[in-house]
């Protein structure tokens, strides 16, 4: 419902949820991005055993609460601190990703309004 | 019940009161409050016994074949019964043995409970001396077909 | 003699072996371990025939939670039981149960799967029919022939599953997504599920098995009988993922969730509305499952079972203290005489409810947070938060028939609840249903699920509580002045009261004419003209013939002594003829 919802306005543009972003990334941007690069190590990730849908750019938080869980078992309630972390980095991940999809969203626009002006 | 020649005889007043004790057991099922309830079975007291008086038959026949039809119209899905009466949850939850069942146990069983066993033995010729008195001796015919 | 009964002995080697499951499962989960036992039984030439036993954190968890619930009403029905005769009888069946359910949970082929699935049907007419009145047998009937409908689809998929060479589906599930063979596997293990977990085309016999006892519905009905569907899908779930017909069993069990959550509020028999109710969070687990979460499906399936066991326990106490009154309408005011059982049902009623902090909440706000963050259409989003409210609007519905009006009794009985071993096992129920929910959130959730929600969505939970709780106010309110608001809507009412007429649908829809035709073939072909051409006809004809014959054969002296007479005057023909040529 939250994904639908979000997705609507922007249905006029030919855009969905899944897509990828087909604009240069620089354009618009007064400063340089860089491309976001992954943390934890690969050998890391394989040797903690961790599903590969788990492995993006916040794994590196979701390491430090793995570990952290096993020092304190059975008293997991005491990894609060490692998990409230790595949910805030998630968190910025989906904020980022949604911030990428309203960028997408508006260089369509106003490469429509520019295609229509010509 | 009345006595009638043939079971499911019913005279008029009859009817109207089982209607009547039907529908107060409808309402009992709509209006689960104590109070709500009397309060409504006195509604339909009301109702009943204003066509009390009615002498004529055609129409009292009329006014109970009506009752009949908006009570099962308005009849509950789930009506209020209880627990050990027919329809209830718990209706014969517990077997209860047949009386013959006793006379197949085994002689090993039936010799723990000798003294039992010699008061049915009595029980049962008594029984027969009775049936006897009363319906006369059973006559000697062919035992097979 | 009295303290090794067979109920003790049963309750202590259960609960022995649940607190032994806790310490495995809290050692498998840490280190993700799965274990594969095997035992060789048969091996000649090629082919060896091996029993297996997957231990995994899940099938552990799970065997923890079954064996719990099994020794705490096992415990309870020695005193609940207690009038029986033939008690032991109803221990052996509900041990029986428990070795079915086990012996499910810990299988990785699906032959051992099918031991045990058949093992739980067939225990569960038994326990079903235990009191032998009419109303027990139909009811039996309608659970043994709907699970049986589910022992098919597990057969069929059996015999499609010889064609990968193994029964073992726990290693196939990865790898064979996209094979045809396994479409069809999927489609049937989905319907076999459906018809063990109640969902729509099958869902009339749950709240017909209430006829059991009431321990038999704490442990089979709340817990282990229909979990067994949703466990079966939670290990098949790799597979089914991106599958069309996941996509209707999501609509279906919704249409489960919410149809069970509305006849809940017509119901007035109190182990038909924990019925429906149960059936209700069951669509709940299923429909979470069919979107592809099935950790959330596992979670909200053993929070679950805690709090609906002990709900049923609770209203066992009741019936039990009223002498089997199981009607509501004839309850009120009973937490005046017995609070202890009014603070466990409280307590497990809001815990159904989601309640924060207590074990629902933890599986159900997940639940309905991860909904609102995923990608679906509108009406299945209103199906989840409107039965949501629902929920919340029969449990207080509940609450204010059982506690809160006013004393609604026969007579002014002598109720009390001092019967400690009824109260211990509820009470150890009650403290897992406070503590396991937050013990479970932060064991099984080795990924923890990010929600970013806006405000409003986040609260319309509350809102749908607060606006179900209210409608439950409503609805039980009665007044001298007004008309019964069910009497208000007839129609409506008795076609929601009746769960949609389905189990009408089902059973008499069904069966009636196919059984009329059935007996019209059995009069007419069966007794009728196949006996005339085949059986007894065959048999008068013989029989004429032979007496004809026999007037031909050679049975008595005379006919003897006439034949040779005249074969001896043909051979002398005979001869002489011969004779008389050769001259």
């Amino acid at each position: 419902m939250g994904q639908s919802m979000g997705s609507f306005g922007a249905r006029n543009v030919d855009l969905y949820m899944n897509d990828n972003p087909t604009f240069d990334p620089q354009t618009g941007f007064s400063f340089e991005r860089k491309p976001r690069e992954m943390k934890a190590r690969e050998e890391d990730l394989i040797s903690a055993r961790i599903p590969p849908q788990f492995r993006d750019y916040c794994a590196h938080y979701l390491l430090d609460y793995q570990v952290c869980r096993y020092k304190n078992m059975p008293m997991l309630y005491k990894c609060a601190h490692e998990k409230h972390d790595y949910l805030n980095c998630e968190h910025q991940d989906y904020v980022l990703r949604m911030k990428e999809f309203e960028r997408e969203r508006r260089l369509r626009l106003r490469e429509q309004r520019i295609v229509g002006a010509a | 019940m009345a006595n009638v020649p043939f079971l499911g005889l019913k005279t008029h007043s009859q009817k109207v009161c089982s209607l009547f004790k039907r529908t107060l057991r409808n309402l009992e099922a709509f209006y689960d409050r104590r109070n709500v309830y009397r309060y409504q079975a006195v509604l339909m007291r009301e109702r009943f016994d204003k066509n009390a008086q009615v002498k004529d038959m055609r129409v009292a026949t009329q006014l109970l074949k009506q009752g009949e039809e908006e009570l099962f119209l308005q009849q509950h899905s789930i009506p209020r019964k209880f627990p050990l009466s027919p329809g209830g949850v718990a209706y014969e939850r517990v077997v209860q043995s047949p009386d013959w069942v006793l006379d197949y146990w085994h002689p090993l069983e039936k010799a723990q409970y000798p003294e039992y066993f010699k008061r049915r033995e009595e029980r049962k010729k008594e029984f027969i001396a009775m049936w006897e008195k009363e319906y006369g001796k059973e006559e000697k015919k062919d035992q097979h077909h | 003699m009295q303290k090794f009964s067979i109920c003790f002995i049963s309750f202590f080697v259960l609960f022995s072996f649940s607190m032994i499951n806790i310490f495995f499962f809290s050692y498998f989960v840490m280190n993700n371990l799965v274990y594969i036992l095997e035992w060789e039984l048969i091996s000649f030439s090629s082919m060896s025939i091996v029993m297996s036993i997957l231990l995994d954190w899940m099938s552990l968890l799970f065997m923890m939670f079954v064996s719990l619930i099994s020794s705490v009403v096992i415990f309870y029905s020695k005193s609940y039981m207690s009038s029986e005769l033939n008690l032991n009888r109803f221990i052996i069946l509900v041990l029986l149960f428990v070795f079915s359910m086990i012996l499910l949970i810990i299988s990785p082929n699906i032959i051992s799967i099918l031991l045990g699935w058949d093992g739980l049907g067939l225990v569960s007419y038994c326990l079903v029919i235990y009191y032998q009145n009419i109303k027990s047998y139909n009811a039996g009937m309608l659970t043994a022939l709907s699970n049986r409908v589910g022992d098919v689809f597990i057969l069929m998929v059996i015999s499609w599953m010889m064609n990968y060479g193994s029964w073992n589906y726990f290693f196939y599930l990865d790898f064979m997504v996209n094979d045809y063979m396994m479409m069809m596997i999927s489609v049937m293990i989905i319907m076999a599920a459906m018809t063990k977990s109640a969902q729509i085309p099958f869902s009339s016999w749950l709240p017909a098995a209430m006829a059991a006892p009431t321990p038999v519905s704490a442990l089979v009905h709340s817990s282990t009988l229909v979990t067994a569907g949703v466990y079966l899908l939670i290990r098949f779930n790799s597979l089914l993922i991106d599958m069309f017909f996941f996509k209707v069993l999501l609509l279906l069990s919704g249409l489960t969730m919410f149809m069970a959550g509305i006849s809940a509020n017509y119901e007035f028999d109190l182990k038909k509305i924990i019925a429906l109710s149960t059936l209700s969070q069951l669509g709940l687990m299923m429909s979470i499952l069919s979107m592809g979460f099935p950790d959330l499906a596992f979670f909200h399936l053993l929070t679950h079972a805690m709090f609906k066991a002990l709900l049923f326990m609770c209203a066992g106490v009741i019936i039990h203290m009223m002498n089997d009154i199981q009607d509501i309408r004839f309850m009120g005011g009973i937490s005046n005489f017995i609070p202890l059982t009014c603070l466990c049902l409280n307590v497990s009623n809001m815990a159904l409810c989601g309640i924060p902090f207590l074990a629902g909440f933890y599986s159900k706000d997940l639940i309905l947070e991860m909904v609102s963050m995923s990608n679906l259409n509108f009406f299945i989003f209103l199906l989840y938060y409107v039965s949501t409210g629902l929920t919340m609007f029969y449990s207080f519905r509940l609450t204010m028939y059982l506690m809160i009006n006013d004393f609604n009794l026969l007579s002014v009985y002598n109720l009390y609840d001092e019967d400690y071993v009824m109260l211990k096992s509820m009470f150890t129920l009650m403290m897992m249903s406070v503590l396991s929910g937050s013990m479970l959130m932060w064991s099984i959730f080795s990924y923890p699920y990010m929600i970013y929600l806006p405000l409003n969505i986040k609260l319309m939970v509350i809102y749908v509580s607060i606006l179900g709780a209210f409608l439950g106010y409503l609805m039980s309110n009665m007044n001298i002045y007004s008309m019964n608001k069910y009497l208000k809507s007839y129609n409506l009412s008795s076609f929601l009261c009746l769960m949609w007429f389905m189990p009408n649908l089902s059973t008499y829809g069904l069966n009636f004419y196919f059984l009329n035709y059935g007996q019209l073939m059995l009069k007419n072909i069966d007794m009728g003209w196949s006996e005339f051409y085949s059986g007894q006809g065959l048999v008068l004809i013989l029989k004429n013939y032979t007496v004809f014959y026999s007037f031909f054969q050679m049975n008595n002296n005379f006919k003897i002594y006439l034949f040779s007479f005249v074969l001896w005057v043909c051979f002398l023909m005979m001869f002489m003829m011969i004779y008389l040529n050769s001259l």
